[in-house]
């Protein structure tokens, strides 16, 4: 027994003393931290990211739980309440905020509401508000979205043409159609609600140090953002897929083509021409019974000739078809960039060199194909081409040089001046869904390097084990 | 039949790989190359291809929505193209991307810009099969050979050795004797004739005939009611002293904007030059 008390009691202590030791120690060394998704909508969270700073051994308290969704599906305001309450709820003191879309608008206005938190960064944020946001929630007379009348004309081109796309406009469309779904809470990020216009009074401006992340991507395709948004693998599935369609399409085209090349090198006309070459080079009379000849041998033919011309037409459909396709392609791209803009990008000329344009012969064959039944064809065509053909070698286009953006937030509308502002820092070539993605390498240095190590600022600093 | 195939073959082979682009010096060499003989054909040329929309009618510029503005914008692509064939018909080929100047700034609304390691950059082919590279020269994608293709590099091969040219006088029995067998046929001035073909449906066709050439320098396809599928053309700039030969190629279709419902046209204008044509037989 005394054997058992001298050794029992010094072990019950000395272990007693390094768990109550390394409690205090967890305790201090641990950061107590709001990660404010943004809605699922325009958000894949911070749930990974957040682990990946667990793995490079970052301690921290997250106090938000996961009824944060709840919460925000009321509104900003409901969701800054619902921080509020769960900082208040933990006892958290020193608090670091970290917020991505939605989620930042809901952090700022929390800041106000409660003075243990203590700094912010803000990724990805709509800090002035989104006008791609708008135009996806706001409805128009039809009641739809801007931005869905435009999937439906864009979807109404390509299903008349039977456009195979990878489905990237079903889901594109999807993907609004989740955004407008969630119009009653997501439509707070519109550049011109309430919630935006009073975040951004003087008074609300945060109060306390704060960092803004921006990216931007540089020639933006739709495409690559909804890959990002939507593939399970590496998040290159719908660009490679894509690719591949185009280059299965060339190959179409190609094969198109090269049968339609074989029947016009090799076809009727070559054969005619072949016949009324042997024959007249053989000698056959009179230049009477030549035609008749040759009249009989197109006569004998024309079921042949007809069907070459028809396979011809056909295969000119089916190009056409594949051009038009590409085009409904470009315009989705070119309407959702449009969309982020609000006029926010810069007209320019551009002298591009159209050398084959002057082409004064060129010029009269296109002009000619116009006017085949037209015995006059020649003289309304020199007419034209004298009078419209772009002389020089280089034309003036005008093209439209887009402000960059995340693929949903333009620059300006992610950054926020203000006196209390320490940093600024550009996430290039990151889309909005890769603002808290933990393979975007560029993001997670900036967190573990310069935001969490101290670098930029006591306030931010997350502890280390 | 000569031109008809250069032209044709030129500007369709550079149709599926106008979309790419690498960088090298635009030299074609014009001799068996790719083959380990001295004897065969040999072709080469670098071809220039510019896609864009054009409007119907000048005027409607100002009803086009911003985003159908951007489909005004010109696209351009170059490519050196070189094929050989040897007198037992294996055949190589290769088509290489050429840089074009950098005219646009980054961030065009509209453009189209394919990820850089699954842009095609190079595409090589042979009797055995086709592989395209990326420029990395990374194999992208590879596929046995189309026997399509094929065929019609053997077309090609025959047709290049010949040249058929009638007379004037015969040529103008010729057009006669299509007039003679029912088809309607117009003389577009001194140079063009045209023949109307009828087909299914009451779709038809019209060939536009280049008589000195004595060959078919373009087609127009129209549906029923009238409008068109598309036209094509095909023209050779003869060698001059000042020029070298030259063949410029033009399809159109029309194209009507989905916003604000103008008719436009889609254009593919392709020149090519530099040609280099060798027979060593």
């Amino acid at each position: 027994m005394n054997f058992f008390k001298c050794i029992f009691f010094p072990v019950f202590l000395l272990l007693s003393c390094l768990l109550l030791n390394t409690n205090v120690t967890g305790q201090v060394q641990e950061r107590d931290m709001v990660w404010c998704n943004g809605t699922s909508q325009t958000s894949n969270g911070w749930d990974h990211f957040r682990l990946e700073m667990g793995f490079h051994g970052f301690q921290f308290d997250q106090l938000l739980d996961n009824q944060w969704p709840n919460a925000w599906g009321q509104g900003v305001l409901a969701g800054a309440d619902y921080i509020d309450y769960r900082i208040n709820l933990r006892s958290g003191s020193d608090v670091l905020g970290i917020g991505h879309g939605f989620g930042g608008i809901a952090l700022r206005y929390a800041q106000h509401l409660n003075s243990d938190i203590s700094a912010m960064v803000l990724s990805g944020v709509p800090n002035q508000g989104s006008f791609a946001i708008g135009q996806a929630t706001l409805a128009t007379p039809n009641g739809v979205s801007k931005v869905s009348e435009i999937i439906e004309r864009i979807e109404s081109v390509k299903l008349g043409d039977n456009c195979q796309d990878c489905n990237v406009t079903g889901l594109f469309k999807s993907w609004i159609n989740t955004i407008e779904g969630g119009k009653d809470f997501i439509g707070d990020l519109s550049n011109d609600s309430d919630v935006i216009l009073n975040i951004n009074k003087p008074a609300y401006l945060p109060t306390i140090p704060y960092i803004v992340l921006y990216g931007t991507v540089e020639d933006f395709s739709l495409v690559r953002m909804l890959d990002t948004k939507f593939s399970i693998g590496d998040g290159t599935e719908l660009v490679e897929c894509q690719e591949e369609r185009i280059r299965e399409e060339s190959k179409n085209i190609e094969n198109l083509e090269i049968q339609r090349t074989i029947r016009n090198t090799n076809g009727f006309f070559a054969n005619v021409l072949g016949f009324a070459g042997s024959l007249l080079s053989a000698g056959s009379g009179s230049p009477g019974a030549a035609l008749s000849a040759i009249s009989n041998y197109i006569n004998q033919e024309t079921n042949r000739i007809i069907q070459e011309i028809q396979a011809q037409q056909e295969i000119e459909n089916e190009l056409a078809r594949m051009l038009r396709c590409q085009l409904a392609n470009q315009l989705q791209e070119a309407e959702w960039m449009l969309m982020m803009l609000d006029g926010s990008f810069e007209v320019t000329e551009v002298f591009v060199d159209m050398t084959t344009q002057e082409d004064i012969d060129l010029c009269m064959l296109d002009c000619e194909m116009d006017f085949s039944n037209d015995p006059n064809s020649i003289h309304h065509c020199q007419n034209w081409c004298s009078q419209n053909l772009v002389i020089g070698e280089y034309v003036t286009t005008t093209v439209f040089v887009a402000e960059l953006t995340n693929g949903l937030l333009a620059e300006s509308e992610q950054k926020l001046p203000g006196s209390n502002m320490v940093a600024e820092i550009h996430l290039p070539n990151t889309n909005h869904f890769q603002m808290t993605s933990r393979t975007q390498e560029v993001l997670v240095d900036e967190f573990k390097d310069n935001i969490f190590s101290g670098a930029l600022g006591a306030a931010f600093i997350v502890p280390t084990n | 039949m000569k031109k008809p195939i250069l032209v044709l073959l030129c500007f369709w082979i550079f149709m599926c790989f106008w979309s790419c682009s690498k960088d090298i010096d635009e030299s074609p060499d014009g001799i068996i190359s790719l083959l380990p003989t001295n004897n065969g054909v040999s072709l080469s040329y670098n071809v220039k291809t510019i896609k864009y929309t054009r409007l119907v009618n000048p005027q409607d510029s100002s009803i086009l929505t911003n985003s159908e503005k951007t489909l005004l914008v010109p696209e351009i692509r170059k490519a050196n193209v070189v094929f050989e064939m040897d007198t037992l018909g294996n055949f190589a080929g290769e088509i290489i991307m050429l840089p074009t100047e950098p005219i646009y700034p980054k961030n065009v609304i509209g453009r189209r810009v394919t990820p850089e390691n699954l842009k095609v950059a190079r595409k090589e082919f042979s009797s055995s099969g086709i592989n395209y590279y990326n420029s990395q020269d990374n194999i992208i994608s590879a596929e046995p050979f189309c026997q399509r293709l094929a065929n019609y590099y053997v077309h090609l091969s025959n047709n290049l050795s010949e040249e058929v040219l009638l007379s004037p006088q015969d040529f103008d029995l010729v057009m006669d004797a299509w007039k003679d067998a029912g088809f309607h046929v117009v003389d577009n001035g001194p140079d063009y004739s045209s023949i109307k073909f009828d087909l299914q449906g009451g779709n038809y066709s019209y060939v536009l005939i280049d008589r000195n050439q004595q060959s078919i320098v373009g087609t127009a396809h129209y549906k029923n009611d009238g409008s068109l599928i598309s036209k094509s053309t095909s023209y050779i700039q003869p060698e001059t002293e000042q020029n070298p030969k030259k063949i410029n190629s033009f399809y159109v279709t029309p194209f009507k904007t989905p916003f604000s419902e103008v008719e436009m046209e889609i254009v593919i204008q392709s020149e090519l030059n530099n040609i280099n044509h060798t027979t060593n037989l």
